[in-house]
């Protein structure tokens, strides 16, 4: 059972990260702003600045940003 | 510095007496105040702007309450940090299509109604759409700039900033990349 609880929470939070990769990519693409990425994430600003913290993100402003963000975010992706 | 602040009906304008300049007018979206907050520098944008920023974003900056740096923002929301509703509601929904969030478009709408000389922001897919409706845009790199030929920071601060900014990952972009080396040059 609780097992059951913890794979259940467990494909959530897979799942929200699905969600937040996607949102960086349409961002790193130069196509959504930051704060759109976050709101098709379903998650606060904050809380986007602070995954790309955490994952040593970069912030879009030039193409060599956008290069190496799309090359993380489809890393982050593999990583078992 | 001396600065005399003079209240002109609705408006305040700062006024720096020794050079006699006015402040600049900018208003902000969330992400430079919570990087500046994160590495210690929030205080530099009052002692060189006149800050606004829309309810969005100040909520924006507040949805973790207990960080450190949210306690800072709504600190000084209550002294210089001016928080205004945006009048012009009826745009929002039609800005927001072009792929904006909603602070960012509240800081657009509002840097238009207060004819604001510049809207902060770190994001260059809202700074390309603000630059479309005519709005100047700067980045951090401008405060950081304006902070040390002010002789707000020297070059030792300014250097140490912008390894927290970049080194920290609180915003690593390739323009303050070329700034921290350029930094490391100032006299």
């Amino acid at each position: 059972m609780a097992i059951g609880k913890m794979q259940r929470y467990a494909k959530v939070a897979s799942r929200r990260e699905v969600e937040i990769l996607d949102s960086l990519k349409e961002y790193y693409r130069g196509k959504w702003s930051l704060g759109r990425a976050a709101e098709a994430a379903n998650i606060p600003t904050r809380a986007l600045m602070d995954y790309m913290q955490k994952h040593k993100l970069p912030y879009y402003s030039d193409r060599s940003d956008s290069e190496d963000g799309l090359k993380k975010v489809s890393e982050i992706r593999s990583a078992p | 510095m001396t600065r005399l602040r003079a209240r002109l009906g609705d408006a305040a304008v700062n006024l720096d007496v020794e050079s006699g300049k006015k402040k600049r007018v900018v208003v902000s979206d969330a992400a430079p105040l919570i990087q500046l907050s994160l590495t210690h520098h929030l205080h530099l944008l009052p002692m060189l702007y006149d800050v606004t920023i829309p309810d969005g974003v100040f909520q924006e900056t507040q949805h973790y309450r207990d960080l450190p740096d949210a306690i800072e923002i709504a600190k000084a929301a209550g002294t210089w940090l001016v928080v205004k509703p945006v009048k012009e509601t009826s745009r929002l929904s039609k800005l927001m299509s072009q792929k904006l969030g909603k602070g960012e478009t509240e800081a657009m709408l509002l840097c238009e109604e207060l004819h604001a000389d510049s809207l902060l922001t770190s994001d260059r897919y809202a700074a390309s759409q603000a630059e479309k409706l005519g709005l100047r845009t700067m980045t951090l790199e401008t405060v950081i700039r304006d902070s040390y030929d002010a002789r707000i920071i020297g070059a030792p601060e300014a250097v140490r900033l912008l390894d927290d900014l970049v080194g920290q990952n609180i915003l690593n972009t390739s323009y303050l990349r070329r700034l921290q080396r350029e930094a490391r040059e100032w006299p």
